[in-house]
């Protein structure tokens, strides 16, 4: 095994929910509860290999934005640390900030990821003239050379983001962040607000780009489906906590933890042949509350295997048949599949 | 075999937006039926017609749309032309309708019980009481758990999820025969839409409720729809039986939108992919609109296909129709 480029050690990051009036009167008085605190991430550590593309996936509030966003270098972590090749991606300090430029980021939303107000070629030269990566001078060449890479003629450059439609503009995003030459591409839902035509355009466009120049993806998404078809390796997150890390392919056929299992028995899957009423088999229940997570497993209340330990003890991610998941009853799970 | 009256019957239906722009046809020219108990999935991109289509038949188009030729018969009674009076009478007690977004369409300002009271007296005289219990027991129906305590409660209250099922307990009120829902699971997470796809199959299968299923996702039409009818740029370019339109899609759109989901293709591999994008519906191409993106397209396409049906229902849009693509 080659040196993992990108490092997740021990990563957590909460957020504070800002007291109302009435709870900050209450706490001055020392009768308040404090604030609210949600986990959004919890001691997660993963690694990334060069060239690999690891998928993250949970339902929303499950953490994998949050977690994608610290291996960015867009939140600093509470706890642990990131490391790009063995550099850190932020500075520490009172103010941390990102001080890397390897890793860059395509986000779900091509209507809000780009400035309304600047000409597409402004913004895809904006970063790399910044850090010297291009001359000024030659930048428009350098924008063109990225535009068609993508896609997309070199007179794009002149026109502004809303005289496209969103696979042309997701195309665009692709570009500003390739432009920057980086080495780990963190694509965080880059499909899920596209047609399903337009979907597999872009789909196709990412793999493509990514054998071409041998980069490293962390890829965020909900889309079983999706994820499948792009990633080498999966971790399941659920409410801030990895419970199942593994090769997409096992992972896919020999799913370990009860939540995986329960996640991939949830997803309609095309009946072609009318098969109508292949059983869904939906999770009973709801997420809880990331504010008030339960004890033990977060999974448990809605487990059907759950039994008391699993109520009062968080399980560790441990080895289990060359995957790693977080269950006590793994072994004997993994015998039923 | 004699075929029953059909529930709803749409026929040449047009609705046309007027823009500064020009007349944008949303709908151009789409029909079809729908017996009662019978589920129908409506797929299509966005600006396809799907929703505008949901919208027509309830009768909720305002100016600048208006509905500009075509007929919509519930139980044979015709709707379009009717005025708003009486539409209103019909809309919430024998048509119903569930969006994508409920909190679009519950009021944030009035509790659960007193909205599921407005839309009980909306249509019937009923008392307070007998209202509370009715309420009740439609929460229950759609898996609310605890519903007499979360009457009063307000739509903030509830989860997306939860959300939801309140906005499907409220079209269920009055019974309707038809019940339209416009990507009621699209907004949800997979566990809760999964939860949501299962209750309805069942509720409208328990209460004979016709329902049209609109939605972009093809895999999860297939599990509830029996029948399924694809739009492409305002028309209806193909629909049949589920299993025939899935197993053997005979317009090369449909083959190419089943082909480009992923998960069916090997990993890895390149998916099959549409090229091009939607033209825009203000400038459509004479004849079929798909046939600037299509690989089978010759020069008969720049005349309009006509609609063909086989004997088994399975109709297509198409100069050259695939053959049984399974």
């Amino acid at each position: 095994m080659s040196e993992p480029l990108l490092v997740l050690d021990g990563v957590t990051k909460r957020f504070a929910r800002p007291l109302n009036t009435g709870e900050r009167i209450a706490s001055w008085i020392g009768a308040g509860p404090g604030p609210r605190v949600v986990r959004a991430v919890e001691q997660v550590s993963l690694t990334i290999a060069p060239h690999e593309t690891l998928a993250l996936v949970g339902e929303s509030g499950c953490g994998k934005s949050t977690l994608g966003r610290v291996a960015a270098g867009i939140y600093a972590p509470d706890q642990g640390r990131v490391t790009l090749a063995g550099a850190p991606v932020m500075s520490t300090g009172r103010r941390p900030h990102k001080i890397t430029t390897r890793v860059q980021t395509v986000f779900q939303d091509p209507f809000a990821s780009l400035d309304p107000r600047m000409r597409v070629g402004t913004t895809i030269a904006e970063g790399p003239i910044a850090h010297n990566l291009v001359e000024r001078a030659d930048s428009t060449r350098y924008v063109a050379s990225w535009l068609e890479r993508v896609g997309l003629p070199a007179d794009v450059a002149t026109r502004f983001p809303h005289q496209f439609s969103g696979g042309q503009r997701q195309r665009i995003a692709i570009a500003r962040a390739l432009a920057m030459q980086p080495d780990l591409l963190i694509c965080d839902e880059p499909v899920a607000s596209l047609d399903v035509s337009i979907q597999a355009q872009v789909l196709n466009l990412l793999l493509e780009l990514r054998r071409d120049l041998g980069l490293t993806c962390l890829f965020i998404s909900h889309d079983l489906g999706v994820v499948r078809h792009v990633s080498d390796r999966v971790a399941i997150m659920y409410l801030g906590r990895v419970v199942e890390l593994g090769t997409t392919a096992e992972t896919f056929a020999r799913p370990i933890h009860p939540y995986t299992r329960a996640l991939l028995d949830s997803v309609p899957r095309l009946a072609r042949d009318g098969a109508r009423g292949r059983e869904i088999k939906p999770i009973a229940g709801e997420l809880p509350s990331p504010l008030a997570p339960p004890p033990g497993c977060h999974f448990n209340p809605r487990c059907v295997h759950a039994i008391d330990r699993c109520r009062s003890e968080a399980p560790e991610l441990l080895p289990v048949a060359g995957r790693i998941a977080a269950c006590h009853r793994a072994e004997e799970l993994l015998a039923t599949v | 075999m004699s075929a029953p009256a059909p529930l709803l019957e749409v026929a040449d239906l047009a609705t046309y937006f007027d823009s500064k722009r020009g007349v944008l046809k949303a709908v151009d020219g789409i029909s079809f039926t729908l017996k009662r108990g019978e589920v129908m999935g409506l797929v299509g991109e966005s600006g396809s017609g799907k929703s505008v289509t949901g919208f027509s038949v309830i009768g909720l188009i305002d100016p600048p749309g208006r509905i500009a030729a075509g007929s919509v018969k519930l139980d044979g009674e015709e709707l379009v032309g009717k005025d708003a009076e009486a539409l209103r009478t019909l809309r919430g007690r024998r048509v119903a309708m569930v969006f994508q977004d409920p909190m679009m369409t519950l009021n944030p300002v009035l509790s659960i019980g007193t909205q599921m009271r407005l839309v009980l007296r909306a249509h019937e005289d009923v008392s307070r009481a007998d209202a509370r219990r009715r309420s009740i027991e439609a929460l229950a129906r759609v898996g609310i758990p605890d519903a007499a305590r979360r009457l009063d409660d307000f739509p903030h209250q509830f989860s997306g999820g939860m959300r939801q099922r309140v906005a499907i307990a409220i079209a269920l009120l009055h019974r309707p025969a038809l019940i339209i829902a416009d990507e009621p699971t699209t907004a949800l997470d997979v566990s809760i839409q999964a939860q949501i796809l299962a209750e309805m199959r069942n509720l409208v299968r328990e209460s004979g409720t016709a329902m049209i299923w609109i939605s972009h996702d093809l895999a999860t039409v297939s599990s509830i729809a029996d029948s399924i009818a694809v739009m492409y740029a305002g028309r209806i370019v193909e629909s049949g039986p589920a299993h025939e339109v899935l197993g053997a899609p005979r317009h090369p759109y449909t083959k190419g939108l089943l082909e480009s989901i992923p998960g069916e293709a090997p990993p890895g591999s390149v998916l099959a992919q549409i090229p091009g994008a939607m033209p825009s519906l203000l400038a459509l191409p004479a004849g079929c609109a798909f046939r600037a993106r299509c690989t089978y397209a010759q020069d008969a396409c720049a005349a309009m296909p006509a609609l063909a049906a086989s004997p088994q229902g399975h109709a297509v849009r198409c100069h050259f129709p695939l053959e049984g693509m399974r």
